[in-house]
């Protein structure tokens, strides 16, 4: 098997493809960060059910949640640039494609999360809410003060699940020509005509950070969930 | 005759049973009392091998079983010649009310299934549920659930009947509706031996009364004497926390 | 705006006429994923000595690695590695007459069984312990009680869980494309070579992925409201 796979090959790949998580890491957080914000608005207008938007981001979540990534990104890669040409005639040829990964991402997220959220707030009580306007506080403290730090709570191991899928799905994104580490190991491949060893590394390094959040999160959990049980 | 000598059971570090022996004669009624963590819910778990006892020696009728080293056969014979009415009910979530004092007959003992309904539904009529026969648990109150629960025992016509605190979870007015179908079987002849805190059912139904606290026995005897007159300073404590005041009448 | 309605109607049945390559690739490994992983979250739940933690281990490790990289490596070994395995076992066939769909259907299945496993073992959890109880104590062996009273109420706790692991493995499925393998979306996208213009294409695909996903989810509530017959109440 040694013609297949090198040792040797394997470590020096490695500081060849590190530092392209930084790729990846640029494509998380402009994901989760977008995300979130968009995952509160939809999930805000999803609670309320404000008439017609509801409606149509009813339609956007089912689309974004039944719809594999791959095609969400090719669908944004080729279809953005037709539609912002035919409405505003912008030319976007010159955008780097990661840019179209950051969207892509981003709306996905913001489907899911909206109805990570959703999910959560609506867990809660509403005798909660009761009590809050009972004592004078506004529809808005009580949500600040007394739902939205109970509903984090109840949403955070979702949203940890969630964050993690996300890591693993950027993996994608080098279908599109985007160099990450999966498209650092292409060129590896198509350089030295060996490239098993660099997806066997990205196998690794994609546990190791999946199981290394796994356990961030359980433990920000555990510590959420401990500040509850003490006064009992 | 069910006889437990020098049962032992511990959970990780604590001793829970420290050498408990009891006898109960066929048709008598003894009841367990004591706080919670006294052992006597472990005590009941034991005999039906719901825990698996570190030590000592269970008689039923007949047949004589180490607990600690029971055979899967041995433990299923005494299953077999006993039968459990929990705290929680623990109904058959997917079953009718039919269904469930059925599945014994039915499933454990091979019975046909016409026999199997017949005796059901005279036993369901028996605690009064004739009317809710084909209602799942979920559609049962508190007092219909544990009925059913102990329908489901009663039909299977056990040496004894294991009773864990059959009331605790109830609302203080079904309470008595639980505790006067317990004391109809009784009256039928039926051995059982029943884990609460009514003391007044314990006066009225028990034959023997056995006090336990901190994983041993520490009195036993019939009701009039372990109420009126118990011996030790820990059952006169425990029977002074628990027995109405003179005063509780007065508010 | 250039969007041909017609390329789009040209790729909708490209991309339909390889639904059954899809079909393939979602059915076998949720077929297996189920009885594996039920076997297996059993073996966990009821405590089994070495394969019950070892499995846990094994698919917590497995699950960080994304399908398209599995895919990746599964493809490559493959390619590289069937003749000599195929000489091995002293089997007269070459790569050509097996269906490279095998590889996609492999890592299709070795995610669903994670997924499967996790979901299973989630149910079983969820059934209260005193159900288990109630069926020894009335003379019930653990076969008996799992057959006739726990497994009937794991089933309608399961299916949500379950439905979301089968539009993860036909997402999953898309991504064989990207080996070769000619599924949905790689046959909707025949067309659009033809065309310099692939917009179309994806709209196609996407369009038939979600149509799927919408019909398994009303199945799977349709499914989830009949086996809870016995949770309602009269209320």
């Amino acid at each position: 098997m040694t013609d297949i796979f090198s040792w040797n090959r394997f470590f020096d790949n490695i500081p060849k493809i590190l530092p392209y998580l930084s790729v990846t890491v640029k494509i998380v957080l402009f994901a989760t960060v977008f995300g979130i914000i968009l995952g509160i608005i939809t999930a805000i207008i999803r609670i309320n059910k404000i008439p017609v938007l509801n409606q149509i981001m009813g339609i956007y979540i089912s689309f974004m949640r039944g719809t594999p990534m791959l095609v969400q990104m090719m669908l944004v890669y080729y279809g953005l640039p037709v539609i912002l040409e035919g409405l505003f005639q912008w030319n976007i040829n010159r955008w780097d494609k990661v840019l179209f990964v950051y969207i892509t991402f981003a709306l996905n997220q913001g489907a899911f999360l909206s109805e990570i959220f959703r999910s959560a707030i609506l867990s809660v009580p509403s005798g909660q809410s009761e009590a809050g306007y009972s004592v004078g506080m506004t529809r808005i403290q009580t949500f600040k003060n007394i739902v939205l730090p109970q509903a984090v709570r109840v949403a955070l191991p979702g949203f940890g699940t969630d964050f993690i899928g996300l890591f693993q799905n950027t993996s994608l994104a080098f279908l599109i020509g985007v160099v990450d580490v999966m498209g650092r190991a292409k060129t590896i491949g198509t350089a030295t005509k060996h490239v098993i060893e660099a997806y066997i590394f990205i196998a690794l390094l994609f546990t190791v950070v999946s199981i290394v959040m796994q356990l961030g999160f359980f433990s920000a959990d555990k510590k959420l969930n401990y500040k509850n049980e003490v006064s009992v | 005759m069910i006889e437990l000598k020098h049962a032992k059971k511990s959970f990780h570090k604590t001793e829970v049973l420290k050498d408990v022996s009891i006898r109960i004669e066929t048709g008598e009624v003894m009841v367990l009392l004591g706080s919670s963590g006294s052992g006597k819910t472990t005590l009941l778990r034991c005999v039906n091998f719901l825990e698996k006892a570190d030590g000592g020696t269970l008689t039923i009728g007949e047949q004589n079983v180490d607990m600690k080293r029971a055979s899967k056969k041995e433990i299923m014979d005494v299953r077999r010649k006993t039968a459990f009415v929990f705290q929680n009910y623990n109904l058959f979530q997917n079953k009718t009310a039919l269904g469930n004092v059925m599945e014994g007959l039915v499933t454990a003992r091979k019975t046909p299934k016409k026999e199997a309904q017949k005796l059901a539904e005279e036993t369901l009529a028996w605690v009064g549920l004739s009317d809710k026969m084909d209602n799942y648990p979920a559609q049962l109150s508190g007092g219909q659930q544990q009925r059913v629960g102990i329908a489901r025992a009663a039909v299977l016509n056990p040496e004894v009947i294991l009773l864990d605190e059959p009331t605790s979870a109830l609302d203080p007015e079904l309470v008595g509706e639980i505790l006067a179908v317990i004391k109809e079987i009784a009256q039928k002849g039926i051995t059982m031996i029943v884990a609460t805190h009514e003391i007044a059912f314990a006066q009225d139904v028990a034959s023997k009364v056995v006090f336990m606290d901190g994983g041993v026995i520490v009195e036993e005897g019939a009701p009039k004497d372990i109420f009126r007159h118990p011996k030790e300073e820990r059952t006169r404590q425990f029977l002074a926390r628990i027995l109405p005041s003179e005063d509780m009448y007065y508010i | 705006m250039n969007i041909s309605w017609d390329y789009i109607l040209e790729s909708l049945k490209s991309g339909l006429q390889y639904f059954p390559n899809t079909l393939k690739l979602v059915m076998i490994p949720t077929f297996l994923g189920l009885i594996i992983g039920t076997i297996i979250a059993f073996v966990q739940t009821f405590k089994i000595p070495v394969i019950g933690k070892l499995s846990r281990v094994l698919i917590t490790l497995y699950r960080g690695i994304p399908i398209v990289v599995a895919l990746m490596i599964y493809n490559l070994l493959f390619t590289l590695k069937f003749e000599a395995v195929a000489r091995f076992f002293r089997l007269n066939i070459s790569i050509a007459d097996v269906d490279q769909i095998i590889v996609g259907i492999f890592a299709l299945t070795l995610m669903s069984i994670c997924l499967m496993t996790e979901s299973i073992r989630g149910g079983l959890i969820a059934i209260d312990n005193g159900q288990f109880e109630a069926g020894y104590s009335i003379g019930l062996t653990r076969m008996q009680t799992l057959r006739r009273i726990i497994i009937p109420q794991l089933i309608p706790i399961s299916i949500p869980p379950l439905t979301n692991n089968v539009i993860g493995i036909i997402k999953g499925s898309s991504i064989t494309m990207a080996i070769g393998i000619t599924e949905v979306l790689a046959g909707a996208l025949i067309p659009g070579s033809k065309s310099y213009s692939f917009l179309e294409g994806y709209i196609a695909a996407a369009v038939i992925y979600w149509m799927f996903t919408v019909i398994l989810e009303q199945l799977s509530k349709y499914l989830e409201l009949r086996g809870k017959n016995f949770k309602r109440s009269l209320v």
